[in-house]
């Protein structure tokens, strides 16, 4: 039975309503509350308890060191993570674009470390980065490059470009598919004028090739961004932000504070300055995806 | 320098860094399944070798099955991990597709407002919500329910998806459809039986997408889910990975049967995973 | 016609309700007439033998007792107070916890647990004389019984490696391994020892762990260091007793395993029995993970007290262990079958259950009961403290575990200031100094409650 609608102007709205019913209670509504929240000094163990205190919570945060140490944990996990991805990206996504039956292969591979679960991912590096039976120690002491294993989760000058590690293993495959597959795109009428010229390797790169995937790179270092601001599971569960903070950043400062400390209002003003991090970031890759590309 | 040489030469070159890249991107899934069949002792044994000597099944088995011959919680995590997202997926993929036809297709006021709500909904969500959405769902009365996850989830996946279902009615043309209006078909039915079959690709990326993210999802499984009924594969494996004591062979099996899902599909369905990917990153 | 319908369904609808109110008025009036009453029983922690001892004498009490059903529920060690704590917001505490003695000062505060006394004050009365006194007193706070213990751990203790300690030559007029007994021999015996990396001088567990922790707490308070002081008012963890014992565990932790700080007591323990250690500072609980793991051939080792400063430099008298019951029955202040408790309480309170901690099924605990360090079983296992209790110098000194509100918290942040100092990101006494200042306001605040 085909159902007639009365008028069609209220069909897309009855389409998407669903759509914005949920993104309304469950994302919308969620940010309103974790600014009331913030303001408020609720614990999960006295609940009941929602006296307004103003600005005292975010006091006590931005008061607090550990604050400062997660800022910064958080900046250099952000940076570092996404440069490397990008410079791996380009650098294998550049080698990827080539015709070759292996490379089929390989680009048919390189997605399997995204797909794992970060769950997996997170024990299996804590596995090999395990100071004593840990493959990593084993390979590193086997090519005498050290000499006996290193506590790389357990030492507060390793344990940040260790996890880093983890992160950009996870995506640089992933990107650097997509660099290959933006640089197959590029129509070889580029190349003809500088085959005329007579440009070599490098400056074909730099200057032909570059400039043409710029949109792309710019929109994967947002979204690396995004992701690396967002990430829990793998400092939770390998560190668990330790030794000492020196691997905590912003998600699992939130999660401590709220899930183990209970202070439900602290995490909540936690997640106020994590949010706004992230909409910053949003907003900028918003406006990267909607300008138009260049020819 | 002749040219075959030099052919020959790029070949070499090409292969050695593909094997290279191969390594260090297979190498640790590769260390992670000879973990899962070494008997713990072999686990634990100095100096580390790399092959097992005696190599078994038994660990893998007896993630499922114990000792005694029982079922362990395992099968109770997975079913519920099968549940929360084939429900959610199948949900997302109705929803999502309606709404991206809606978007696509008609130009209403707000529509301008909806799609960038949408944008940044996808990329908003994360650990930030955590505390309201867990407090939320504790008011609803949803907490320690598979249902409260599951709506949860439904919202998380919706904004991408619809993301990519925008894209995709997008780039199809409208010609078909206004034939068969024109033939006399109410709007809904043309989408039902024109537009949709053509979006297969579409609806399959979105699934199989949704199902990944999904079945991954660690965080908010483990802040809204309590009793060990309940619990999800990647909690299951998380809480072996934080144990005082941790038996890494068996969480190395553990961590194939939650990834092994996932594996196959990449095998399967590979294409669908890149243009998803693909269609985040660049319009 | 349909007129006469509709009467026939309300008539038949309104006998329905009356029936069914009149069956759940029957269930509810059979409920209180207590047919079968399920006591639900949250154990904390412990090897999965143990428990598995611990279930067979519940079964043996349903038996005896058809009307009461033990449910028993395993809860990890790690996040013990998370679960209480949590379970007490949301209104769903079971009856019975078997948790440690630590945490009673913090449930008691926070109207938790309630004193055992109360509900049946002859009962307990009767149990009193059956445990060794300094036990006994671990389960009562403010002059309350808040538990009935079943068995202590005491720490500091020390596991050192026989074998190594012959081959090395640190041996007695007999040939036989010497453990070190102070500080000094301590550090000397370790740098000996230390060969990296095939073995370490010494395993120290240092995360953030309450059992690490306690291990810790057991140097300080050995060294005259202290928590709380003597009107229990001011927290003095930054006096010289535990400040010299920081800067002792520091200059161990020199001819440790480099990972220390990811190393928790189970892995530490670990690390040990595969001889990767010579010494581990450990507590009494050390001989049951040893069945846990799989020992080389020809492993020999020996458990002993913790080597201590050769005088005590903080200014509280020496404490020759402390000591905490981590299986202590307590009752819930929600439980709705207080009396159904105790009698579960008081089958515990038996020596009939409680004689398999004296060696002869669980190894590596110190047993409650007077009785049972007399018996034959414990002689023969642990003939050294048969011995010392005979002469009654076993628990000579002996103090309990610290408790207090706050606990939990305090001892985690004392974790993470040994850490600081094992890190050298701060010297012991600025790190116990910071310390000091933020537990006083968690103590004060835990007290007001």
């Amino acid at each position: 039975m085909i159902k007639k609608y009365h008028n069609t102007q209220l069909l897309p709205y009855i389409l998407t309503c669903p759509t914005l019913l949920f993104v309304f209670f469950f994302i919308l509504y969620p940010i309103f509350y974790t600014f009331k929240l913030s303001f408020q000094n609720v614990n999960f163990l006295n609940p009941g308890v929602t006296q307004f205190v103003g600005f005292d919570t975010f006091k006590e945060v931005l008061f607090s060191p550990v604050t400062y140490t997660v800022l910064k944990n958080t900046l250099i996990w952000t940076g570092l993570s996404t440069f490397l991805v990008i410079f791996l990206g380009i650098a294998i996504g550049h080698f990827l674009s080539q015709d070759f039956y292996i490379i089929k292969i390989v680009r048919a591979l390189i997605l399997i470390p995204w797909v794992l679960p970060g769950v997996v991912i997170a024990g299996l590096w804590k596995w090999m980065y395990h100071s004593e039976l840990g493959v990593i120690n084993k390979i590193l002491t086997d090519l005498y490059i050290l000499k006996t294993g290193k506590p790389w989760l357990g030492s507060p000058n390793t344990v940040l470009f260790a996890v880093i590690m983890v992160i950009v293993w996870r995506l640089a495959p992933l990107f650097s598919l997509v660099i290959s597959a933006a640089i197959q795109r590029i129509p070889y009428s580029i190349y003809e004028a500088g085959e005329i010229d007579g440009v070599n390797k490098w400056q074909k790169f730099f200057y032909l090739t570059l400039p043409q995937i710029k949109y792309p790179i710019y929109a994967i270092s947002l979204l690396v961004m995004i992701w690396g601001t967002n990430n829990l599971v793998l400092i939770l569960l390998m560190t668990g932000g330790g030794p000492l903070h020196f691997s905590e950043t912003l998600p699992v400062y939130l999660y401590k504070e709220g899930f183990m400390y209970y202070k439900a209002s602290k995490a909540a003003a936690i997640a106020v300055i994590n949010f706004f991090m992230l909409l910053g970031l949003s907003i900028l890759y918003i406006k990267i995806l909607v300008t138009p590309q260049k020819g | 320098m002749s040219k075959s040489f030099k052919k020959i030469l790029i070949l070499t070159e090409v292969h050695l860094v593909s094997v290279i890249i191969l390594i260090v991107v297979l190498f640790p899934v590769a260390w992670l399944f000879l973990t899962a069949i070494k008997p713990m002792a072999e686990v634990q044994q100095l100096p580390i070798r790399w092959l097992p000597q005696n190599p078994t099944f038994e660990i893998i088995k007896n993630t499922w099955i114990d000792k005694r011959g029982y079922t362990t919680e395992w099968v109770t995590y997975f079913i519920n991990s099968m549940i929360v997202t084939g429900v959610t997926t199948l949900t997302t993929i109705c929803l999502a597709t309606l709404a991206g036809y809606g978007l696509a297709r008609f130009s209403f006021s707000g529509r301008f407002y909806i799609v960038i709500l949408i944008l940044v909904a996808q990329l908003i969500w994360g650990p930030v919500l955590l505390i309201p959405v867990y407090t939320i769902v504790t008011h609803l009365g949803l907490y320690n329910t598979l249902l409260g996850l599951i709506l949860v989830y439904i919202t998380f996946s919706l904004p991408f998806a619809t993301w990519l279902s925008y894209g995709n009615f997008s780039n199809m043309p409208v010609e078909l459809e206004e034939a068969a209006l024109l033939d006399g078909c109410s709007q809904m039915s043309a989408f039902l039986r024109i537009t949709l079959p053509l979006s297969k690709i579409n609806v399959v990326t979105v699934g199989l997408i949704t199902f990944l993210i999904i079945w991954s999802e660690y965080p908010f499984a483990s802040v809204l889910l309590e009793s060990p009924s309940k619990l999800t594969v990647s909690i299951g494996l998380a809480n072996f990975i934080t144990a005082f004591n941790i038996y890494w062979n068996e969480m190395a099996a553990a961590s194939i049967i939650v990834a092994l899902p996932l594996l196959v599909l990449l095998l399967v369905a590979q294409k669908y995973f890149i243009k998803g990917m693909l269609a985040g990153a660049i319009k | 016609m349909n007129v006469s319908y509709r009467k026939i369904i309300k008539k038949s609808m309104k006998i329905g309700i009356i029936i069914l109110l009149s069956l759940f008025m029957i269930e509810i009036g059979c409920d209180s007439f207590a047919k079968q009453v399920t006591l639900r029983v949250w154990k904390f922690g412990s090897p999965s033998f143990e428990r598995d001892y611990m279930k067979s004498r519940n079964k043996v009490f349903e038996e005896r007792n058809p009307d009461i059903r033990i449910e028993w529920v395993y809860q990890v060690w790690g996040t013990k107070r998370k679960k209480v704590l949590s379970a007490f917001a949301a209104g769903n505490l079971p009856d019975v916890l078997l948790i440690d003695g630590q945490s009673i000062p913090e449930f008691a505060t926070m109207g938790i647990i309630i004193p055992l006394d109360e509900i049946n004050p002859e009962l307990v009365k009767s149990w009193k004389p059956r445990f060794v006194p300094e036990i006994w007193n671990l389960g009562v706070w403010k002059d309350k019984v808040y538990a009935m213990s079943t068995y202590v751990d005491m720490a500091p203790m020390m596991v050192y490696n026989t074998k190594m300690f012959v081959e090395a030559g640190i041996v007695d007029e007999n040939g036989k391994a010497k453990p070190p007994l102070t500080w000094e021999e301590i550090l000397r015996v370790a740098k000996k020892l230390h060969s990296p990396p095939k073995h370490f001088g010494v395993i120290i567990a240092a995360t953030t762990g309450t059992n690490d922790v306690n291990i810790f707490e057991g140097v300080a308070y050995a060294n005259g260091g202290r928590w709380l002081d003597e009107k229990e008012e001011n927290i003095v963890i930054n006096g010289p007793g535990t400040v010299d014992a920081l800067d002792f565990w520091v200059k161990l932790s020199k001819y440790a395993e480099p990972g220390l700080v990811e190393t928790n007591f189970r892995q530490a323990a670990q690390l040990f029995f595969q001889a990767k250690g010579s010494m581990y500072l450990c507590m009494s609980w050390a001989p049951i993970l040893e069945a846990q793991f799989e020992i080389p051939e020809g492993f020999e080792y020996k458990l002993t007290a913790a080597p201590k400063r050769k005088k005590p430099s903080g200014r509280f008298p020496r404490a020759s262990s402390i000591m905490t019951p981590t299986t202590a029955f307590m009752v819930t202040s929600t439980s709705k079958f207080k009396k159904q408790t105790m009698k579960y309480v008081d089958f515990w309170a038996q020596y009939e259950q409680q004689k398999g901690w004296d060696g002869s099924v669980i190894m590596g605990r110190i047993p409650a009961m007077k009785v049972s360090f007399e018996s034959e079983s414990f002689r023969r296992y642990y003939p050294d403290l048969a011995d010392l209790y005979k002469l009654g110098k076993l628990f000579e000194g002996s103090l309990s575990m610290p408790a207090f509100p706050g606990i939990t918290e305090a001892e985690d942040k004392l974790g993470l200031a040994i850490q600081e100092a094992l890190l050298k990101i701060k010297s012991p006494q600025q790190a116990l100094d910071d310390l000091q200042k933020a537990v006083q306001k968690i103590y004060n605040e835990a007290r007001k409650r």
